[in-house]
This record gives C-alpha cells, structure tokens and sequence, in this order.
C-alpha cells in the first residue's frame, strides 16, 4: 500500500515526465523552423524584395504576442481556479490567433502579386508562413479542446496540465513567429 | 487572497507583453529605417525577445526546479 508521501513523488514525477516530453517536442519543431531559416538565408541571403507589407507584419506580429499574453492569463487562472477568467482568456486567444491568420491571408494574397511560390524569395515565404499558419491553426484547435474541457469542469487548481501543454505549445508558435517575423520582413 | 495572487501574475505578465511590444517595436524601427546591415541588431534583438517568453511564459525552469504547490 502506497504512503501519502509515495504518492505525491509519483503524481510529481508523473507531471515532470510530461514536462520534459514537451520540451523535447518543442525542441524538435525548433530544429523544423531552424531549417526553414537557414533555407531562406542559403538561397536568399539578406535580401527581401521591396513589396514586402511592412505595416501588416508588424500588425499581425502584435496581435500574435496579445494573444501570449491571453493564453498566459489563462493558464494563470486555471492554475487559481478561476474558471471564468480562464474561459474569458482562452477565447480571447483563439480571436487574436484568428486574427492573425486572417492577417496572413491578406499577406497571401498580396505576396502572390510580387513574389509568387515559383520565385526563390515567394518559395521561402509561403513554406514559412504556410508551416506556422499550420502550427497555429492546429494551436488553436487544441485551444478550443481545452475550453470545451474547462466548461465541462475538468480543469481546476490541482490538475490542469492540458490547459499547461497546449499554452506551452501556443507560446513556441509565439517565440517560432519571433524568429520568422524579422527572417522575412526585416533582414537586410 | 487568490484574486491578489492572480493580479500579482497578470501584471508580470503585461510586463513581458510590454518587453516584447518595445523589442518588435524596436525590430520594425529598425528594419524598415536601416537599409543594409542589419542582421546583427535583428539577432540582438530577437534573442532577448524570445528568452521573455521562453522564461516568463513558458517557464522553462520548472524543467529543473519544480514549481511550487
């Protein structure tokens, strides 16, 4: 029969074993954008074209690190068993991730025009843009999975490590975008 | 008691998020203003920018030290 003090190693070794495996599937898409990068400095170097929607970037690039803030204010509520804050938050996180996306859109759009796939600089934009749209499209799916489970109560203080997780995923997006961000628009 | 601990949190938080508006700020000044050369200051100002979340939000040392219950 397991002691008081067994149990609460095991539950803590549990948590801390999924924390690692985390970070190492964080480190794993770090070394996908880390490829991405270096490709647009292998086969671009420093150069950036000219029609690049610098007031755009900027723009979706605030929105994306808003809705860090969002997701961070959710998860700090969750953890203090707000459960209204914590709803209020994870919505206000997949609105400004929506809005993002929206905002690569129009980039899409416009990028399409001056520097279409076929060209060396359209090929890196849209595989960038395209594989962190995707990591945010499927962020903000698991987000609104968590909301869901929190509405249905089973999230609270002691145990709310899938609201952990997908916010930890949703900051890597953030600090992914970080990096793309002045890769793209602002290097020369 | 737990409403002062989750505006104490919030307010770091909207620190960070005010760090990490300057450097994206300070990144587009930056990027559009100087013509050539500007890579290094884009690292240096990345780097940092990244390390807010990664720390702040993230919390990268309860890898190592675990939070407190």
């Amino acid at each position: 029969m397991s002691t008081q003090s067994e149990v609460h190693t095991t539950s803590h070794d549990e948590f801390s074993m999924k924390r690692v495996g985390l970070w190492i599937f964080i480190l794993s898409e770090t070394f996908l954008f880390g490829a991405l990068i270096s490709t647009r400095f292998y086969l671009q170097g420093v150069e950036r074209p000219d029609h690049l929607n610098q007031p755009l970037g900027l723009a979706i690039s605030l929105v994306l690190l808003m809705s860090s803030l969002a997701a961070f204010r959710g998860e700090v509520a969750v953890a203090h068993n707000n459960q209204q804050k914590f709803r209020k938050n994870i919505i206000a996180t997949i609105v400004l991730a929506s809005i993002f996306l929206i905002g690569v859109g129009w980039e899409w759009y416009e990028a399409f025009h001056y520097f279409p796939p076929s060209s060396a600089f359209g090929t890196i934009f849209f595989t960038m843009t395209g594989i962190h749209a995707f990591h945010v499209i499927t962020g903000i799916i698991a987000l609104i999975v968590i909301v869901r489970m929190g509405s249905d109560g089973r999230f609270n203080s002691d145990s709310h490590w899938g609201v952990e997780g997908v916010v930890k995923y949703w900051h890597f997006v953030d600090v992914a975008w970080v990096f793309i961000y002045p890769t793209l628009y602002l290097v020369n | 008691m737990d409403d002062k601990e989750i505006t104490r949190k919030f307010r770091k938080g909207l620190y960070v998020f005010i760090g990490l508006l300057i450097v994206e700020v300070a990144e587009y000044i930056i990027g559009v203003r100087v013509t050539s050369g500007n890579f290094i200051f884009m690292v240096l100002l990345a780097a940092p920018g990244s390390w807010l979340i990664v720390h702040y939000f993230m919390h990268i040392k309860e890898l190592w030290i675990p939070p407190e219950e």
